[in-house]
């Protein structure tokens, strides 16, 4: 057990003294092609959990070409909803900041679920439809507002 | 919360801190360094001053100089599920940050959420313009009580959200009164 874990270390030291390797990535984008390049895979993180209907992954690169590219991804449990793949280019870290800073995941949300337009549904159901679109609204925020302080956290340690 | 990977490697390549620094541009963060070390090096209570990285949802951390001047919750009942403690700091220009610890069952704790000001009532008022049932992880906490308490669960969970509220406005009042207090000893 204890030579397992001194092995594992070193491989981690050997790794970190060699550097990282340059991979090749192809990204998904709902509504866009895909986006292919070569470059690092700097952080990545998810919010999963059991319980919630949706979480989030947020992966950051460096590419090749000294870019910076987020990939913002919500999974949800409903079937009949759709996953949502996102990219999103920056400049630099900073910039990579900026852009998580001012992200509104309430974008990524179906609002399709609230059917003004059908007269046969009570205003009842209508407005309980509301209360758990606002519900999931609330729940993407939080999600993704606990994953882009974890990040920003650790990327302005590392 | 899920989980971070963070490839440290990778970044320890892009270069120094100083040209990709992601360091925040607003609040007491801008105020440190050669400011802060011609100020005085700790509070009236003689606590003294050190840097603080905090982290906070959906925004960089903030960092200032400053120390820990209290930390508010209320006496906790083994029965709840969900409760919340509020850090206070003092920051070396005598400003404020609060931040709000949000504590699930047995689970680590969550930030909630940190707020900065220059004074203990600009930051109650900001705390009572936010809506604390907006912090609570709803869906999760929602699955648990359908499991552990059946048909009970929607009473449980309307028991929460009044002990949230209640909690919450207790917190504030604590902050001003044991924070003036203390401040002024």
């Amino acid at each position: 057990m204890k030579n397992a874990v001194l092995t594992e270390l070193q491989t981690q030291a050997e790794e970190f003294v060699a550097g990282p390797q340059v991979e090749s990535f192809r990204l998904k984008q709902t509504g866009a092609r895909s986006i292919t390049f070569d470059g690092y895979e700097l952080c990545s993180s998810m919010s999963y959990v059991v319980g919630p209907p949706l979480w989030y992954e947020l992966n950051i690169y460096q590419t090749d070409s000294q870019g910076f590219l987020i990939g913002i991804k919500m999974f949800t449990k409903n079937e009949d909803e759709g996953d949502i793949h996102r990219v999103l280019e920056a400049s630099s870290l900073d910039d990579v900041a900026h852009i998580l800073e001012n992200y509104d995941p309430a974008f990524d949300i179906d609002a399709s679920s609230v059917r003004v337009d059908d007269d046969t549904i009570s205003m009842a159901e209508l407005s309980l439809a509301a209360v758990r679109l606002r519900q999931r609204i609330e729940e993407a925020r939080r999600q993704f507002k606990d994953l882009v302080g974890e990040i920003l956290y650790e990327l302005d340690n590392g | 919360m899920g989980s971070i990977r963070i490839n440290k490697s990778a970044l320890a390549r892009i270069g120094s801190r100083q040209e990709q620094s992601i360091g925040q541009s607003d609040e007491p963060h801008q105020q440190q360094g050669d400011a802060a070390d011609k100020s005085s090096t700790s509070n009236t209570a003689g606590q003294t001053y050190a840097l603080i990285r905090l982290k906070r949802p959906g925004r960089r951390p903030l960092c200032f100089k400053g120390v820990h001047i209290a930390t508010l919750a209320r006496p906790r009942d083994p029965s709840q599920l969900l409760w919340h403690e509020l850090e206070l700091f003092e920051t070396w220009d005598r400003s404020f940050v609060g931040r709000l610890k949000q504590y699930w069952k047995e689970d680590d704790h969550r930030i909630a959420a940190v707020w900065y000001d220059e004074s203990l009532q600009g930051l109650a008022c900001q705390m009572r313009s936010e809506d604390p049932l907006s912090f609570c992880p709803w869906f999760k906490i929602e699955e648990y009580l359908k499991r552990e308490h059946g048909q009970a669960a929607i009473e449980k969970q309307a028991s929460i959200v009044r002990d949230v509220l209640q909690e919450y406005i207790d917190i504030i009042a604590t902050m001003i009164n044991t924070s003036e207090t203390k401040l002024a000893s």
